[in-house]
């Protein structure tokens, strides 16, 4: 009986060897009908190169008044912001100066300082800042009226969130408080507008820094969509800007870029008063602002009390 | 000895070959032939279990031998329908079909038909990068089998490769893809490449969105289905195009049978 009980066992075991050895000789099943597909792992993995460094980073921005046939580093800078970038932590701080700032351009005395640029391009316009505020700047880069309009087209528009209504006849601007999409021309009516603002060159200036915001907002959204997009905002951005930076930079501070928040980039426009100079209506910055360079010269940032002396000059618009 | 005939004999003839060989041309061969001619006479008697047992261990090597012959490198495989030949450990060859490519200018002034050629050529030689990334990331039997990629990382430049490097499981096949699959064949791929030009019109940074399909055969009879899916950024870094930054998104699929047929376990070669 155990001879027997031993050689059924061997021959179910043969049967079952041989059946699963003819079953799994022939092709798998990769996709039968009856088959369950299963996803077994979504998974991400990332990496931008980042500039990174102790020392804070100072890129002047200007925006020149130059019609066409006028070379655009010899208009008036009519738009003139330090960005100060502090690579450590991430952070952004813009700081505006009114154009009719009246200040010292080296070598040629006391003027409103928009007319360094006609008098000496953008190294007096930055030897003049730097003479200011003891800030030393890195870069700088220049565009003009239709710089910025072709700008934001060719990046397909900017989303902007307008704080207040504005409705100026000058500037063309003609806005509902609210976020909106804009294109080019209406980015640049934004821009320019200061009749219909309480505070005049002061908010004018503010609501400048709410379009770099609003650019460097909309580019890490479009980033996150479709990366290729960098290309397209720093394509964009080459063609219709003057900078002292090479693409590489560019493209280092672009990747770079995508780490700031645009919610915590600090906006600010140095406190001033305007008055007059002679027959010049100007714009006398008030001598709390040294306080406010010191700060942001040590390491690109601004402490809560020196945020304090400028509060924002749009505040009191409805 | 017992005398012929008698069960006694038969037992020591089978257990002693020896003997038998010696016999078979002797006297003794004679009376052996006999012996089995009155065996045939003998009433029928029931086999044995042994029999039986012997028969199964026989056909048992057949059909393992069998089985070995047209499976996996035997040497039928293939020849015998409805059986398949593994393939040898070769890499299969791979190559992104590149379906756009759209330069992009830096300077306002300039024809844009002027740029095509250059990024043309910019995006076939990224494109090539890529194949090799994924050649050697995905489809390079050695290093899945191994679940080593240095042949993958060498198209990052140096900060991406670390990073490249703690990401492998989803840039590559996995570290453990070689105890889950059997065979990693290529299935298709397509690139599409936006070439940033500089202000002399040349080549600088190249943008390429890829999607990247592959089947892997799992050793549980499973079958994988790799997806990724990313944008690569490409640098001329000393006169050769690296990765400089990367996003992917890995979605593999497997395509399992139901659980009532037969059982499997989940790949462990799968991104995690």
């Amino acid at each position: 009986m155990t001879r027997r009980r031993i050689a059924l066992a061997l021959a179910a075991l043969t049967a079952w060897v041989a059946g699963s050895a003819f079953g799994s000789a022939g092709p798998a099943p990769i996709a039968a009908a009856h088959d369950l597909t299963l996803v077994i792992g979504k998974a991400h993995a990332d990496f931008t190169p980042k500039l990174d460094g102790s020392q804070p980073i100072f890129i002047l921005t200007l925006g020149s008044d130059a019609r066409p046939g006028t070379p655009i580093d010899r208009g008036l800078s009519d738009s003139i912001h330090i960005v100060a970038i502090n690579l450590k932590k991430d952070r952004v701080t813009i700081l505006g100066f009114p154009r009719d700032s009246w200040v010292n351009i080296p070598g040629y005395g006391s003027s409103k300082i928009n007319s360094a640029m006609p008098q000496g391009g953008p190294p007096l316009t930055i030897q003049t800042i730097e003479a200011l505020t003891g800030i030393k700047l890195d870069y700088y880069i220049l565009t003009s009226f239709d710089g910025v309009k072709q700008a934001i087209d060719d990046i397909g528009g900017l989303t902007v969130d307008v704080p207040f209504a504005m409705h100026d006849s000058y500037s063309k601007a003609n806005f509902n408080p609210g976020v909106q999409h804009l294109n080019g021309f209406d980015v640049l009516a934004f821009a320019r507008d200061r009749h219909s603002l309480l505070s005049g060159d002061f908010g004018r200036s503010e609501d400048q820094g709410r379009v770099m915001i609003a650019a460097l907002a909309q580019l890490r959204k479009e980033f996150a969509k479709d990366p290729s997009r960098l290309l397209t905002y720093v394509g964009a951005g080459m063609r219709n800007v003057q900078t002292s930076m090479s693409l590489d930079e560019v493209m280092s501070f672009a990747f770079t870029a995508l780490s700031f928040n645009p919610k915590r980039v600090t906006n600010l426009v140095v406190p001033g008063s305007t008055g007059m100079q002679g027959s010049q209506s100007v714009v006398f910055i008030s001598s709390v602002a040294s306080q406010i360079y010191s700060d942001l010269a040590n390491d690109g940032m601004l402490s809560k009390k020196s945020i304090a002396l400028a509060p924002s000059p749009t505040r009191n618009q409805t | 000895m017992p005398p012929e005939g008698t069960p006694g004999h038969g037992r020591a003839g089978r257990h002693n070959s020896f003997t038998r060989r010696r016999l078979w041309n002797g006297p003794r061969a004679r009376r052996l032939s006999r012996v089995l001619t009155d065996a045939r006479h003998a009433p029928p008697s029931r086999p044995k279990p042994v029999v039986f047992a012997a028969v199964a261990a026989g056909a048992l090597l057949l059909i393992g031998g069998i089985f070995l012959a047209v499976s996996g490198k035997g040497p039928l495989a293939g020849v015998v329908p409805g059986t398949s030949k593994s393939p040898e450990r070769v890499t299969p060859s791979f190559d992104f079909v590149s379906r756009k490519t759209s330069a992009i200018a830096t300077v306002a002034t300039g024809s844009e038909s002027a740029l095509k050629r250059p990024a043309q050529q910019a995006s076939k030689q990224t494109t090539a990068v890529l194949d090799t990334l994924y050649t050697e990331g995905f489809l390079n039997p050695d290093n899945w089998t191994s679940g080593s990629y240095d042949s993958a990382f060498e198209v990052f430049d140096p900060a991406a490769a670390e990073q490249a490097r703690a990401e492998a499981d989803t840039l590559t096949a996995g570290a453990g893809a070689g105890a889950t699959y059997d065979d990693i064949q290529p299935g298709r791929g397509a690139v599409v490449t936006n070439v940033l030009m500089d202000a002399k019109g040349q080549p600088s940074y190249v943008a390429a969105k890829v999607s990247f399909v592959a089947l892997g055969t799992n050793k549980d009879g499973t079958t994988t289905v790799f997806v990724s899916k990313g944008q690569f950024f490409l640098q001329m870094v000393n006169g050769q195009w690296k990765v400089v930054a990367f996003e992917v998104t890995r979605n593999d699929r497997v395509n399992q049978p139901e659980p009532s047929t037969s059982g499997s376990g989940t790949p462990t070669g799968s991104p995690s």
